[in-house]
């Protein structure tokens, strides 16, 4: 019973933050200054009557919130076709509007660029995860000695570094053996095949390197601090005591219970990343979600920031609630309750 | 005087100490120590530009012709006034809402708590590239931008810790005395709160740090002053073809320099100040997500 | 479950292993110091082009980057091959009729588009047709003056202007003849939003294939130009997301040669030490200058109108640590708004105003502006400080222009702190002239029209191209004046008169004439015409072939 309530209520509440992202999100880039049609038009040249024509066309010509004016005259339609309805319409549709730069569709230009930061943020992780778990367990396993501090200082010392001083010094390093830029070699397609796809991991490596690194020093920390706290535990100690090896322990026991916070983390990391691409792709010319994310900052594209924002908040909410009810399903405090 | 004994038994802390200490020290007396006063315009040959490490320059020029060393020296400046008010705001705003919350619970403790988990759900390094490019890349606006969206933490830890300590014999005394919701939260919750307040507020000065030479290193930091990120921002658009290591990699391992020392300290302060907790705050992977990413974090269940 | 954990990661460290053990040794080989391989017998020949950003769209209609490579699929009537030097394009001759107004071009017989529709001057003067009914934005302001545009028959175009000018070849240098087979059918709307590769159809002498945004663009020769297919089969332009990774691709001989103005002038050094490539350093038609604010209803303090407050700024800026900070000495400190690379229409008689703090301060001094109290900064008669809001687009070289400027202001007792902000911000202030003072750099067209044309009265209204404000009854009369006048000598002393108006008056303090940096792989492409002034310019890639 519990754990059903404790699921609906996740579930809830995931929904409500959702719909407070939404609204947030067509906020946020409203109050933000500047005519947008003056973003749009690139050419300072360009006519009045063109201007009006580009501005129907992105749907500026309505108010943003309520038209008054409509509602005094009675026209009860009129007075809720908005900006804000037509954003919620064009959610709905799973259109995100057109770029105010290069007038393509947003959510055309999120999928072509998602996959690859996903891909950059997925390798980043496995060699975290993998690294990580085994250097934290290593530590966790030789607590105290000098194997231990060291592995912990190496791991405070990558949580200091910043992601693009770490990029840069990977790209100083690499010069010369390992392509510095981009996604793959101009001219190779995917309907190339194995060589593609080769030397779209060649590409992959450094800025993959500086995600897995930067984030290793986290799983390091969680996984050690979790075995330990198992080793302490009665029934280790018990297990110890029957005169089980220390190996054998940390395989049955320790390993099974210090999973819960991994597979958390694991579930959470997917949605944060993107802070660490932006630097990343920037460093390596990546041309994935941050990187574009941080050119529509700079052109001031509001539909194709809004629709990252969106993208990122979803998959963060989600991430969160598929935590959640990770927790429900390994936790014995939830299920026993 | 307890807590200082056992602070200085542990090494970690106490290297952490030191290693503020002379970031402090040196920001402080920048004007001093410095052997140029960055400040102050030099005319420059073309050949004087990036020009490597010599008897004059200890470690060379930048890309405008000036010395490395002394900017590296007034860049303390910045990434620590940065990091020490940045975070006082986060403090002062999380722990305010965390008492509240905490303390009154019901509705406005729900309100509050959801809008904290709202902003967890933002991701933060985004939202603060675009409020910047908006209003403008002032130090002040920076300063603001960090110090308000980093607080949702320390109110959640706040918020829980206040949830126990509210129900302690000493605050249900106070009140059956009549003592004012105020008075009680001021002289009895507050003062055990604090500890933990500041060793998260440590933690949350690197976390101001490194956002800072985030922003800065992506173009958006104030354009006035010399601070570490701007200085790789710069670095890295016209020093990097030249290899001119002597202007890339010191601005560099003076962030870490600093954030590790601040990192060992808070970690220190933590296990002094914090040994009811189940494991180490630093390492509860919720906490790593936060300081981290600056990222969202989901309530446990267990946390209930 | 802790198994199937185990599983998986040791899985993982395998793949991962697998892949670094491949990737890693190999790309060593091929890019060894640099030497590229040689290329195969039925191999095209590709160049491959670095650059930080391809271009906005492949409509031709609204784009407004790259104009290098859409010169590359489309033809003029007029071409360029170098600063101010024009030779014939679709147009094969042309004369003028005595009273300067009508126009008869000869167009070349046997033209045809990428997709096989023939251009004969029908299709020609349609295009033109076209261009003017639908104001394209990006070109059709300079065909402001014609008439009336038809084709006599298949090889002559009548255009009837209704003033004379003295530079049609200029004027329709800038205007590309797009084919009707594609724009024909098409409302303004669907123009706009027409984004199929096949916006990038003309008669130039390469095809737009493909082009992936944020990564590649590539275009494959023409075998059906009208000067003969191109010697090289494909050109590549791969997008870094900084100038630094294009000049490391290029050592690296990833990338064959590098666009105009990506180059950093701090990479120059590296370039030139690299093994087999050439920096090619050549003059262009870039300014930078300094916008000061002259619109009467502006937001800039009383005082900004004060000459002597503007000649004090002008000797406040010390033009050569510019150039030797920023430019790296690859600019030249600038005087007039023509510039050098202009020829003859660059007034040379012009003395500028040298980099002396102490003069401005005296100026200012005799003008009533001192320091009452004593902070650093002057103030007017009434009290107000010489503060003045200083703005660039972003970018390190730009703030280190600031810098400067800042700096030099600061000791002549005047106040600008430095402002950086993305370019669309930057530009939205223009329209309501909501600033002081704009550090800005563009490219002047090689006749100095547009150079004058930007600072008339009419300009400053919505859509015009007046950046400063500026408005002048006097220099109003000799631009119009030099609009009709034919004749070279005479239409020179007054374009002469009215850069030294200019100087004067100060809408602009024109900073440095910058050249143009582009390297490229002098083992693999030779015989660029560099004279061109872009190697990737039309006049410069037809000529150029792989090294044998």
């Amino acid at each position: 019973m519990k754990r059903r309530n404790y699921v609906l209520r996740k579930v809830v509440f995931a929904f409500f933050t959702l719909l407070a992202v939404l609204v947030f999100n067509f906020f946020l880039f409203r109050v933000l200054p500047g005519d947008p049609v003056r973003l749009i038009i690139h050419s300072p040249r360009m006519t009045r009557e063109a201007q009006e024509r580009i501005r129907i066309q992105f749907g500026l010509d309505r108010p943003v919130w309520f038209d008054a004016e409509a509602l005094r005259e009675g026209d009860l339609a009129r007075a809720v076709d908005t900006q804000f309805t037509a954003y919620v319409r064009n959610l709905l549709r799973g259109n995100l509007g057109i770029s105010f730069a290069s007038r393509r569709d947003v959510s055309d230009m999120l999928v072509e660029r998602a996959w690859r930061t996903v891909v950059l943020v997925l390798g980043g992780d496995v060699i975290a995860i993998v690294f990580g778990m085994a250097l934290g367990l290593i530590a966790a396993w030789r607590r105290g000695t000098r194997l231990d501090t060291t592995i912990l200082l190496a791991a405070l010392f990558s949580w200091a570094l910043p992601t693009f001083f770490l990029g840069i010094i990977l790209l100083i390093l690499a010069r010369g053996h390992l392509p510095v830029g981009g996604m793959a070699t101009p001219g190779l397609k995917p309907e190339d095949g194995l060589t593609y796809w080769l030397d779209v991991g060649k590409h992959l490596i450094l800025p993959t390197l500086t995600m897995g690194i930067v984030y290793t020093s986290e799983y390091i920390l969680i996984m050690r601090s979790g075995v330990m706290e198992v080793l302490a535990e009665d029934y280790i100690l018990t297990a110890k005591a029957k005169g089980l090896s220390t190996l054998r322990v940390l395989r049955d026991h320790a390993l099974k219970n210090a999973m819960l916070p991994m597979v958390t983390m694991i579930a959470l990391t997917f949605g944060y990343t993107v802070g660490g691409a932006i630097q990343v792709e920037t460093v390596f010319s990546w041309p994935g979600l941050g990187r574009l994310m941080y050119e529509a900052v700079e052109k001031r594209d509001y539909p194709v920031l809004q629709g990252i924002f969106l993208l990122l908040a979803v998959s963060v909410i989600l991430a969160n609630l598929l935590a959640d009810l990770l927790y429900a399903v390994l936790d014995p405090r939830v299920k026993g309750n | 005087m307890e807590a200082l004994k056992k602070y200085l038994r542990k090494p970690m802390g106490v290297v952490g100490a030191v290693m503020l200490f002379l970031i402090v020290f040196v920001a402080v007396f920048a004007p001093w120590l410095a052997p140029y006063d960055p400040n102050v315009r030099v005319e420059v040959e073309p050949d004087d530009i990036l020009a490597p490490p010599d008897a004059e320059y200890l470690l060379g020029r930048d890309d405008a012709g000036k010395d490395v060393l002394s900017q590296l020296i007034y860049g303390a400046r910045v990434s620590l006034i940065v990091g020490f008010t940045a975070s006082f705001m986060s403090m002062f705003i999380g722990t305010t809402v965390g008492l509240v919350a905490g303390y009154f619970g019901g509705r406005i403790g729900t309100l509050l708590m959801r809008v904290v988990d709202f902003l967890m759900v933002i991701p933060d390094l985004p939202l603060m590239l675009v409020i910047i490019a908006v209003m403008g890349r002032g130090l002040w606006n920076i300063i603001l931008v960090i110090g308000l969206l980093g607080w949702t933490y320390t109110a959640r830890l706040v918020r829980s810790q206040v949830l126990s300590i509210k129900e302690r014999q000493f605050v249900l005394r106070a009140r059956s005395l009549g003592a004012s919701s105020a008075r009680i939260i001021l002289r009895h919750v507050f003062p055990q709160v604090m500890p933990l307040v500041i060793a998260q507020a440590v933690l949350d000065i690197s976390v101001a740090i490194l956002a800072e030479s985030s922003l800065a290193f992506l173009g958006l930091g104030d354009p006035t002053l010399i601070s570490w990120g701007m200085m790789l921002n710069f670095a890295f658009e016209r020093a990097l073809s030249r290899q001119a290591w002597w202007f890339l990699l010191p601005p560099g391992f003076a962030i870490v320099w600093v954030s590790l020392a601040l990192v060992l300290i808070g970690n220190t302060l933590d296990e002094i100040v914090n040994p009811r907790l189940r494991t180490h705050h630093l390492f509860d992977p919720r906490r790593m997500v936060a300081l981290v990413a600056g990222a969202p974090r989901v309530e446990t269940p267990a946390e209930e | 479950m802790k198994k199937s954990w185990l599983y998986v990661s040791l899985a993982l460290v395998v793949i991962l292993a697998t892949l670094l053990a491949a990737c890693g040794p190999q790309p060593t080989t091929p890019t060894e110091e640099g030497t590229a391989p040689p290329p195969e017998e039925d191999e095209p020949v590709t160049l491959r082009v670095g650059t930080t950003y391809i271009w906005d769209t492949a409509n031709p209609t609204f784009g407004w980057y790259n104009y290098t490579l859409r010169y590359l699929l489309y033809d003029t009537l007029v071409e360029e091959a170098g600063i101010s030097d024009f030779v014939p394009g679709l147009a094969e001759e042309w004369e003028v009729s005595d009273d300067g107004l009508v126009w008869t071009f000869k167009i070349r017989e046997g033209v045809t588009f990428h997709d096989g529709t023939p251009c004969t001057a029908e299709d020609v003067a349609w295009s033109l047709n076209w261009t003017i009914e639908n104001e394209i934005e990006t070109f059709s302001f300079y065909l402001y003056n014609f008439q009336e545009v038809v084709a006599l028959d298949d090889t002559t175009l009548q255009v009837t202007l209704s003033e004379p000018v003295g530079n049609m070849e200029y004027l329709l240098m800038y205007v590309w003849i797009l084919p009707r087979s594609v724009w024909g059918e098409m409302s303004y709307d669907e123009i706009m939003e027409f984004e199929d590769m096949a916006a990038g159809i003309g008669t130039g002498p390469y095809k737009l294939v493909e082009w992936v945004e944020g990564e590649y663009l590539i275009i494959e020769a023409n075998e059906d130009y009208w000067r003969g297919a191109p010697a090289i089969d494909r050109i590549v332009w791969q997008e870094f997301a900084t100038e630094d990774a294009a000049v490391q691709a290029l050592i690296a001989g990833e990338i064959d040669a590098i666009a105009a103005d990506t180059i950093p002038t701090t990479a120059v050094q590296t370039l030139e030490a690299a093994a087999n490539i050439e920096v090619a350093v050549m003059e262009s038609t870039t300014i930078d200058e300094l916008i000061i604010n002259s619109h009467e209803n502006g937001t800039q303090p009383e005082s900004l109108w004060d000459p002597a407050v503007r000649l004090a700024i002008a000797y406040a800026i010390d033009k050569r640590q510019i150039v030797n900070v920023a430019y790296l000495g690859f600019a030249e400190p600038a005087t007039v708004i023509v510039p050098s690379s202009l020829g003859d229409w660059h007034n040379s008689d012009i003395e500028d105003i040298p980099f002396d703090p102490e003069a401005g301060a005296r100026v200012l001094e005799e003008a009533g502006y001192v320091d009452s109290d004593n902070d650093g900064i002057r103030e007017d008669a009434d009290g107000n400080p010489l503060e003045y809001r200083l703005y660039a687009t972003e970018g390190a070289s730009n703030a280190r222009i600031l810098e400067i400027i800042s700096d030099g202001l600061a000791q002549v007792g005047i106040s600008a702190p430095p402002t950086l902000m993305d370019e669309d911000s930057l530009i939205g202030l223009y329209p309501a002239f909501d600033f002081d003072m704009v550090y800005w750099g563009w490219g002047l067209d090689p006749d100095p029209d547009f150079a004058m044309l930007i600072f008339t009265c009419d300009q400053r209204e919505e859509g015009g191209w007046s950046d400063s404000g500026y408005c002048d009854e006097a220099f109003e009369e000799m631009y119009f004046e030099q609009a009709v006048t034919v004749d070279h000598e005479a239409r020179r002393q007054i374009i002469w008169e009215m850069q030294e108006k200019l100087f004067e008056d100060r809408p602009y303090i024109v900073l440095t004439y910058a050249n143009t940096i582009q390297a490229y792989r002098s083992d693999r492409f030779t015989d660029f015409g560099l004279e061109a002034g872009d190697i990737l310019w039309k006049a410069s890639i037809l000529p150029a072939h792989a090294v044998e």
